[in-house]
């Protein structure tokens, strides 16, 4: 007689539970480097594990951010010595773990034999990553314009929003909402329809060439770039670093003028994802301020519609939502890959020829 | 393990599901201006519009990428998706995709197009197609004898059935509400005569109680007690209208309808009306006073558990007299809930 009723606000708690289970063989960011020292532990979270993040003789550390005497957080201890100390007791752990020190009862340590788990941990691209399994499947993304001296690199704060990494990371290289969402900055909604671009797997990575792209000048993003006109059309680049990362590269100006914006996203909890956000430019090197005013722009004009997004979580099914062909390929071929990897199914491409 | 409250383990929700067979309100009129609104009625996320004049309730999830239509923008004869652009008609068809205008005509999908009307200064939508029983009927609200106040609307963290039970619980005047509608000095309850009537179910008794401060100043000659005969109409499944009738003509009506946004959470639209001290200036006055009386409510019905009544009836106790009209709305509520499961 009634027709069930669809629980639209709920969380899909047994999908997202699954592709939990699954990420936890991929590296994700938990932190910038330059905010992790070897003075005291930084706290962070992937998928509802909260983690002790810190440094032992320049190397970093990930724990799991919990003592094993009474389950206080370790991350609000301090770095003692090479020895990260709960502060509750002040149960000292090594640098690979293990409980070196109880100070209520000394020398009782050595025979107890405990330890907290230690994840795998590695740095790359200015950021802190960690595994929550012991054999990290791809590669960990790599921002060489780092190195470059002749760039300006701005490391935006991270911000938490409440969505889930897939639609987080999807909306990067989602090519038809520049023209309604970013009108008059990055699109026009006179000017909506997307041409036909190439998609492809190379190694652990979705490629895109797209464009051109009808964006304006009167941005610090574009300003630098002569086209006249007030507009400017742009060629886009992207490397997505399945399952979380992606790398834009936009097309240089006349004067050999070059762009990249390196994001990755850090799968908190149900509902909320942490992005680290790499801005790398060879061009007006002191216009950071105008920068930041640009991404707290765009970033504020994306966040209620991505958070809007039901199902939270992409739906398991393609058929669930629509695709516009030629439009769509992009985000289709990361979800074809998301369900590979919730499946259990973690295969690489061939790397691409000659490289 | 902690499992300290009875029910929460398998909540039993079958009240609940029964509910997308109604009317329910979802909104104020006023609040539906040019931009599409949301609202979520039943677990279901809903876009309610109006287009062209018309009222429209639509699903909220654009069906290109799951956005909230309702962050989008009415434009001329349709409902624009922020996200890319999509637009929708007001019956829900997908009329344009900009990112690539030839599969605009070839589309035939789209979003449910739900009922919805305008009654009361309310907007009221129906899940189904074929809702079981007209809105509730509140006579008072047109007419020129009464002075009717549309009340800013609450939510509560309870189920719709709790929060109309609530509402028509005799025992609970002299508990709760001591000093206000009741007194504990005298919690016993009398008969309430109890029958069903089409959609609704009626019940009316005559109490005697000690008269309110606004009462007491705005109907005169009342002694240390006053005699109300109070009238009930309980719309299923959650709309109850009363009308106290007291001596001498003066009338008071509340009108309260429950519109459950999920099992757990549900915001209730009311209206007071009176024919008497109908000055505006009064106003304040019933209102300060029904304000008090919710107060005292809202801890209790928020903390009842299981959120949702059990359907085993036997899983809860009813006192005899007392609860007769408790017990007789969860037995309709069995019958639309599971007709076959009655004789």
């Amino acid at each position: 007689m009634s027709s069930d009723i669809a629980f639209e606000t709920h969380l899909d708690v047994a999908g997202e539970s699954r592709l939990h289970q699954h990420l936890r063989h991929f590296w994700h960011p938990v932190a910038f480097s330059h905010d992790v020292s070897d003075e005291e532990p930084v706290q962070g979270e992937l998928m509802g594990e909260r983690l002790t993040i810190w440094r032992h003789d320049g190397e970093v550390r990930v724990f799991r951010d919990l003592c094993r005497h009474r389950g206080a957080s370790l991350a609000l201890g301090r770095i003692d010595r090479g020895c990260i100390r709960c502060a509750y007791h002040g149960w000292a752990y090594s640098e690979s773990g293990v409980v070196v020190d109880i100070p209520s009862r000394p020398g009782i340590a050595e025979s107890l034999n405990v330890a907290v788990d230690s994840f795998p941990a590695a740095e790359s691209a200015g950021i802190v990553w960690a595994c929550l399994d012991r054999e990290p499947r791809f590669p960990v993304p790599q921002l060489p314009v780092l190195d470059d001296p002749t760039y300006t690199h701005l490391f935006y704060e991270p911000y938490d929003w409440r969505c889930s990494m897939a639609r987080r990371v999807e909306n990067y290289f989602d090519f038809s909402h520049f023209a309604h969402v970013h009108h008059g900055s990055l699109g026009d909604r006179d000017d909506a329809v997307v041409a036909d671009y190439e998609v492809r797997r190379v190694g652990g990575e979705i490629r895109i060439n797209a464009g051109p792209f009808l964006e304006f000048t009167d941005n610090p993003k574009n300003e630098g770039l002569k086209s006249g006109g007030g507009t400017y059309m742009a060629w886009k680049r992207y490397r997505i670093f399945m399952p979380n990362t992606m790398l834009l590269h936009s097309s240089a100006g006349p004067d050999g003028e070059d762009y990249t914006l390196f994001v990755a996203v850090a799968p908190l909890a149900p509902r909320l994802v942490r992005c680290f956000t790499i801005q790398s430019r060879n061009y007006a090197p002191d216009k950071d301020k105008e920068f930041r005013e640009f991404q707290a722009l765009i970033l504020g004009q994306d966040k209620p519609v991505v958070e809007s997004q039901r199902p939270e979580e992409l739906p398991d099914d393609l058929a669930g939502e629509m695709h516009v062909k030629g439009v769509d390929t992009g985000t289709l071929e990361y979800r074809r890959w998301l369900i590979e990897i919730s499946n259990g199914h973690y295969e690489q491409a061939p790397a691409a020829d000659g490289k | 393990m902690l499992t300290d409250k009875p029910g929460s383990v398998e909540e039993d929700l079958r009240f609940y599901k029964c509910l997308d067979q109604f009317w329910h309100p979802v909104a104020r009129e006023s609040e539906i201006g040019d931009a599409p609104l949301l609202v979520v009625l039943l677990d279901k996320h809903l876009t309610i519009a109006r287009i062209n004049g018309v009222l429209v309730a639509l699903d909220d999830r654009c069906v290109h990428r799951g956005t909230s239509l309702s962050l989008g923008a009415v434009e001329g004869s349709c409902i624009r998706c922020p996200y890319h652009g999509w637009a929708y008609n007001a019956d829900g068809e997908v009329i344009e995709v900009p990112a690539n205008p030839a599969v605009s005509d070839s589309l035939s999908v789209g979003l449910n197009r739900y009922q919805c009307v305008a009654r009361y200064g309310l907007v009221w939508v129906s899940l189904s197609a074929q809702p079981m029983f007209d809105i509730p009927v509140f006579p008072h609200f047109d007419s020129s004898d009464f002075r009717v106040i549309s009340c800013d609307p609450y939510e509560w963290d309870c189920a719709s059935v709790r929060r109309l039970e609530n509402y028509v619980d005799f025992g609970h005047f002299a508990w709760v509400h001591d000093g206000y509608l009741g007194s504990r000095d005298k919690p016993e309850v009398g008969v309430h005569k109890t029958w069903r009537e089409d959609g609704v179910l009626r019940c009316e008794a005559t109490v005697v109680e000690p008269p309110s401060g606004k009462m007491k100043k705005h109907l005169s000659g009342l002694g240390d007690l006053i005699t109300a005969r109070n009238e009930y109409w309980i719309y299923m499944p959650h709309s109850v209208l009363l009308d106290r009738h007291f001596d001498g003509g003066a009338r008071y009506v509340l009108f309260m309808t429950a519109s459950p946004i999920s099992s757990n959470r549900t915001k209730s639209f009311w209206f007071i009306g009176r024919n008497y001290a109908m000055e505006p200036e009064a106003d304040h006055e019933f209102l300060d006073f029904e304000w008090d009386i919710l107060g005292q409510d809202k801890p209790i019905v928020e903390s009842l558990t299981p959120d949702v009544i059990p359907s085993q009836l036997g899983k809860e106790m009813y006192v005899k007299t007392a609860d007769a009209v408790t017990l007789g709305y969860r037995q309709w509520l069995t019958e639309i809930s599971d007709p076959g499961a009655v004789q």
